[in-house]
């Protein structure tokens, strides 16, 4: 919370800006602006409230309620309105206020749209149910462009107030997904007017839960394909929370495999690295959903070309690949031969390139989490593991029949072929086999001059077949 | 001589600073509108004014006095100021510039926050001590306007504040700045 003269200052600007705007008629900015000048007011009121200066909080408090009467939201008015008059002691307020409550509630009751809003809080409001299904089940599409307007003039500013406000958005518009869905089947060609006030719906949707506050859409673009709902999501950034809601309904969408790819490409390039570690749900949600596409994609393709998986083993390959799980550890899990995971995700390597995926894949192997290990691969360094341990007990030996001098130098050698052998081993495992072929040739020189070194001072060398 | 011009032409206040002495608000965007008003033209001039004005506090006779004011450099903002807002808010922002100025040179008091009561707006004064209510018009009764003001909005007050009621009238450069007690008497 801001400091009490911060927020009197910024409360003065904004009262100040709202009286300009509504001077000017601008209906977006005196919903923006009067919501935040009551926010504001709440603020200076409870700062005046927790130091005991009672009437002044009642003064804050009937400045708030005016403000939330001038975007809309009568229900916290009447709320600021009581909550003055229960802590006032001013006669002559608690009349006005009285009054004032008075009125409100008349004017709640009058207007259908609040009254529903008065019902009980728990469960979903009968705002969702009622007014928005009504203007589904309107045969003109014009329900759509008034559903739209709905969503956007009166709710969505309310994503910033609580919790509450935001899961009837949020049922509202999944209703209007299941209805889009059932109502305009592409195949009949009726999606094209709805389409462009859903795409807005679901721009405007994501863009609030992620900025958290309501927004003024700028939607370019005149596109009506199915698609575009995608284009338009993937061309918003989008937050984790978002991604979260997203996935969780993302089979409510209408999208198509292809849409539901670009969305994910898109997701991928915006948060990169951070898909693959960050633990908290709504990544690891994105992340089975991403698994799904994938085996779906790839599945798709692949099984037409390599029949010969099992689906099952590939779809551990395709999770091994996307995210980038350690082949044992997708060997154990699914209890499958380590082989079969190999060979089936170094086919699926290539032919990955060979998909418009790049971006996907680009992202997950860039996070370059250890790939399944060829068992041939690995039995050979646990070979080399045991060889370099024996190689250096044998070139300690040697080194301490040489004079004190020149031990230091040869520990100095030894040391470098032991990082280096180090250095080998770990391309090895991440199947860099090409810098692992350049660090043996390293190893070779290093182990080269050791022994020369070794042999020039008369004592006896490790061979060197070992490596 | 210029002891004798001293006493007989007091220093003209400067509109362009105005919002000097009320810096919880926004006052300088009320600087513009004024000027508009003093002016009397959509052709901006830097330029010098006489107000004839009528400052009463409580329990006081009203006076009479004038005040020079006097502006200069505001071109810019003077012009945006005309190509945004309506005359009707012009006008208002006028008399709201006008009401600091009075305020400043004839109480000393500071307009310290803006608050919403129903559908207007209204200024405090001081710690939340006095309110004010302000209106501006082209030509009027000044008695009548600034009654008028008192009755029906400054002492219906819910808070039982007493405050200044701060009326201009352009066409002859005339305002009032008079207190009013919340019991009803001036």
């Amino acid at each position: 919370m801001t400091s009490p003269g911060e927020a009197l200052r910024r409360k003065n600007a904004t009262l100040l800006q709202l009286e300009e705007a509504k001077a000017l008629g601008d209906s977006a900015r005196i919903m923006s602006l009067a919501s935040l000048a009551a926010k504001l007011e709440l603020e200076l009121a409870e700062s005046h409230g927790d130091a005991g200066r009672r009437e002044d909080a009642a003064v804050n408090l009937v400045s708030a309620a005016s403000c939330f009467i001038d975007c809309g939201q009568t229900d916290e008015a009447f709320q600021a309105y009581r909550r003055a008059f229960s802590i006032t002691s001013k006669p002559q307020l608690k009349s006005w206020l009285q009054t004032a409550l008075s009125q409100l509630d008349g004017s709640r009751h009058d207007n259908p749209k609040t009254a529903a809003r008065r019902a009980p809080r728990s469960g979903l409001p009968v705002f969702t149910r009622s007014s928005v299904m009504q203007l589904l089940r309107d045969p003109t599409s014009s329900g759509w462009r008034q559903l739209y307007d709905m969503c956007r003039n009166e709710l969505l500013p309310k994503l910033t107030r609580t919790q509450r406000d935001f899961h009837t958005a949020q049922d509202i518009f999944h209703e209007a997904m299941e209805d889009f869905r059932r109502e305009f089947d592409p195949v009949r060609g009726q999606e094209t007017e709805p389409d462009a006030d859903i795409r807005r719906l679901v721009i405007s949707f994501i863009q609030a839960r992620a900025q958290k506050k309501a927004v003024r859409l700028h939607v370019t673009g005149s596109s009506t394909a199915p698609d575009s709902v995608a284009a338009s999501i993937a061309s918003y950034p989008v937050s984790a929370i978002a991604l979260s809601q997203m996935v969780r309904r993302w089979d409510r969408l209408p999208l198509s495999w292809e849409s539901q790819r670009r969305i994910a490409v898109s997701i991928v390039d915006h948060f990169g690295s951070q898909l693959i570690a960050d633990e908290t749900k709504a990544f690891q949600d994105f992340r089975e959903r991403l698994l799904e596409l994938a085996v779906g994609w790839l599945e798709s393709h692949f099984r037409e070309q390599h029949r010969r998986y099992r689906p099952a083993s590939l779809s551990i390959a395709v999770a091994s690949l996307v995210l980038g799980l350690p082949g044992r550890d997708i060997a154990r899990r699914f209890d499958c031969k380590r082989s079969t995971v190999y060979a089936i995700t170094s086919r699926l390597r290539k032919f990955v390139a060979e998909l418009p995926l790049e971006a996907l894949a680009r992202k997950a192997l860039a996070s370059s989490l250890p790939l399944p290990l060829d068992p041939d691969l690995e039995s050979i360094v646990e070979r080399l593991e045991a060889n370099a341990r024996r190689f250096r007990r044998e070139a300690e030996r040697a080194i301490d029949n040489v004079d004190v001098v020149n031990q230091a130098a040869c520990n100095t050698l030894l040391e470098e072929v032991m990082s280096l052998h180090r250095e080998h081993i770990d391309a090895l495992r991440q199947a860099r086999l090409i810098h692992a072929h350049q660090v043996l040739k390293q190893i070779q020189e290093a182990m080269h001059q050791l022994q020369s070194r070794l042999v020039a001072l008369g004592a006896r060398m490790p061979g060197l077949d070992d490596s | 001589m210029t002891s004798l011009a001293s006493a007989t032409m007091p220093d003209p206040v400067d509109v362009t600073e105005l919002h000097k002495a009320h810096p919880k608000i926004r006052a300088e965007d009320w600087r513009s509108p004024l000027v508009y008003r003093l002016l009397g033209a959509r052709l901006y001039r830097d330029g010098l004014q006489n107000l004839t004005d009528s400052h009463k506090t409580s329990n006081a006779e009203a006076i009479e006095q004038s005040l020079h004011l006097k502006w200069q450099d505001l071109r810019g903002d003077f012009e945006k100021c005309l190509n945004t807002y309506q005359e009707h808010v012009l006008t208002e922002f006028a008399a709201l510039g006008l009401a600091c100025i009075l305020l400043t040179e004839r109480t000393g008091l500071e307009i310290t926050e803006v608050t919403r009561l129903g559908e207007k707006v209204d200024y405090w004064l001081g710690e939340r001590e006095l309110l004010l209510e302000v209106g501006g018009r082209s030509e009027c009764n000044l008695d009548k306007f600034c009654a008028n003001k008192a009755d029906e909005q400054l002492l219906k007050n819910p808070y039982g504040a007493d405050g200044y009621v701060c009326v201009f009238e352009y066409q002859h450069v005339r305002a009032r700045l008079w207190f009013y007690s919340y019991g009803g008497h001036q």
